[in-house]
């Protein structure tokens, strides 16, 4: 009987051991299983926040990159970039941002005109600067482009072959004669950009061999103005739509062969309207300030030989400011008026300073 | 025999404790030490960003001395000066294009030009320049002194002068 009970004892203790080292182990799974996805979460989220840093670092990089100063000269960059970046802009202001995809940092530059399209995406990004000159130095123009972007040049009439010779080099370039134009291959680029000094040419390409040709087809009519190639003129800017059409988006003025090149590496109506207007606000910020310069050197006696010439050289300064005004919409008339008395100046500088030996306008 | 082994372990703990806290007073001081080195490397770093500025300022087409169409390195013309500063200060009240324009370059400091050879009276707009204006409540860098060269376009000659920049919070 004692042993009976004794076993019992025994086997009830068994029992309880095998009920505890069950549990046991239930609970090292149970809490091992919650500390592991506890820490695979936190690794997760380091590896995110670690990748919108990057993004945010990428973003600041280009920054300082994109906003040139005004010291700057002519000078072409190339960067490793792989990620996406995407500009935008108000086409009746002068607000524009950029940021590269993913990040929750958006850069906005209101001062600086960069010239780009909506998008780049690729491996490197292209960025040239070249100081804008209405004669005097006004602000440096920056052009972003990337190789994945081809730019064809339809026709070589004079003002087409300008154009591609200004277009920043390592770019990719093609020229096709309008004969040739119907059967252009689809060469895979991100973004087709056809260039055209006549609208009458566009509807004859054919792209259905171009896949989401609505996504990547783009043109950009060049007309020039009266009496000039290239001094002022319109820009029309076109996308091609599903319904086998090229659809105009709108046409900007130009000013000279800078803001063309421009308009052509944007080939964004509202990217270029937006930068041009950056560019129209600081020839009348300058103008304002040439013209008090001239008006305090109309006051010096010691200057009376070349007053008559200041006081025409405000004039074509006031013609300038009253053609740079930033309107709501902007009138090619106000251009040809700029271009009249940027090259007045143009003629009249040297003289002041060569001829008469006064100090410059500019 | 039980005491003294508890003595011991008493005595342990007691050295581990203040082991610790030698550790612990010798990292704060470290981290103070860092602190200050990092402060003023970084004071250093923001009076060479003045200094940038400064040399960029000089190369601005609204205040570049312009010879005979050609543009000089770090030299600043005087009536430009003059022409800049006053519009600068006329607009700042009237937030305008022009003054935010410079805000966006300039943001919040103060910017002098003092002619200091041949004339050194400090008088405004004749050898003394307020370009810019508009200081914050408290200084992040000092007023670092960088020479110029001052060219007088009307009677052709040149200075030497001292811009003083500071930028502020």
């Amino acid at each position: 009987m004692v042993n009976a009970g004794g076993l019992m004892l025994q086997i009830k203790c068994l029992d309880k051991r095998g009920f505890a080292l069950q549990f046991t182990w239930l609970f090292v799974l149970i809490a091992g299983a919650i500390i592991l996805g506890f820490f695979f979460s936190l690794i997760n989220n380091l590896m995110h926040g670690e990748e919108v840093q990057t993004d945010i670092k990428a973003t600041q990089e280009l920054d300082a990159l994109i906003k040139i100063n005004l010291a700057s000269g002519d000078t072409q960059k190339i960067v490793l970039f792989d990620k996406k970046i995407i500009f935008s802009a108000d086409s009746g202001s002068t607000y524009s941002e950029y940021y590269v995809e993913n990040s929750p940092y958006i850069a906005k530059y209101e001062y600086n005109a960069v010239f780009s399209p909506n998008e780049l995406e690729g491996d490197e990004v292209i960025i040239q600067n070249v100081m804008f000159k209405a004669p005097f130095r006004t602000l440096p123009v920056v052009y972003v482009s990337n190789k994945d972007i081809e730019y064809v040049f339809v026709n070589t009439s004079t003002i087409i072959n300008l154009v591609s010779s200004y277009l920043p080099e390592n770019l990719t370039k093609a020229s096709v004669s309008r004969g040739l134009m119907p059967d252009y291959p689809d060469n895979n680029y991100d973004h087709t950009v056809f260039i055209l000094d006549d609208a009458a040419y566009l509807n004859s390409l054919r792209p259905n061999s171009f896949r989401n040709a609505d996504k990547r087809l783009f043109a950009v009519v060049i007309t020039p103005g009266q009496n000039t190639i290239y001094g002022y003129g319109n820009l029309t800017f076109y996308h091609y739509t599903s319904s086998n059409d090229f659809v105009s988006d709108g046409s900007v003025p130009f000013l000279d062969l800078t803001t063309i090149v421009g308009g052509v590496i944007s080939h964004d109506k509202a990217i270029y309207e937006c930068n041009l207007r950056k560019v129209l606000k600081r020839i009348n910020l300058l103008t304002d300030l040439h013209t008090q310069r001239m008006r305090h050197y109309q006051d010096d006696i010691s200057l009376f030989e070349c007053k008559n010439l200041y006081q025409t050289a405000i004039a074509h300064l006031e013609n300038m400011k009253e053609s740079s005004i930033d309107g709501e919409k902007l009138f090619t008339e106000d251009f040809q008026n700029l271009l009249i008395s940027i090259n007045e100046l143009r003629i009249l500088n040297p003289y002041i300073i060569g001829t008469k030996d006064c100090p410059g306008i500019y | 025999m039980r005491k003294r082994a508890q003595m011991q372990m008493t005595e342990t703990i007691f050295v581990v404790f203040i082991i610790l806290i030698i550790i612990m007073l010798g990292f704060v001081f470290y981290s103070k030490f860092q602190e200050i080195s990092i402060k003023e490397k970084e004071k250093i770093l923001r009076n060479i960003e003045v200094i940038k500025l400064a040399h960029r300022i000089s190369s601005w087409p609204e205040l570049e001395c312009s010879i005979a169409g050609a543009e000089r390195f770090a030299c600043l013309d005087m009536v430009k000066l003059e022409v800049l500063g006053d519009f600068i200060n006329r607009t700042m009240k009237t937030n305008s294009y022009g003054f935010n324009y410079y805000y966006d370059l300039l943001k919040n400091s103060k910017i002098t030009i003092t002619e200091v050879y041949p004339s050194s009276t400090k008088t405004l707009g004749t050898d003394y320049w307020l370009l810019y204006d508009n200081p914050g409540s408290t200084p992040l860098t000092d007023a670092v002194i960088i020479p110029v060269n001052l060219y007088n376009p009307v009677s052709k000659t040149y200075a030497l002068g001292m811009m003083e920049v500071q930028i502020f919070k």
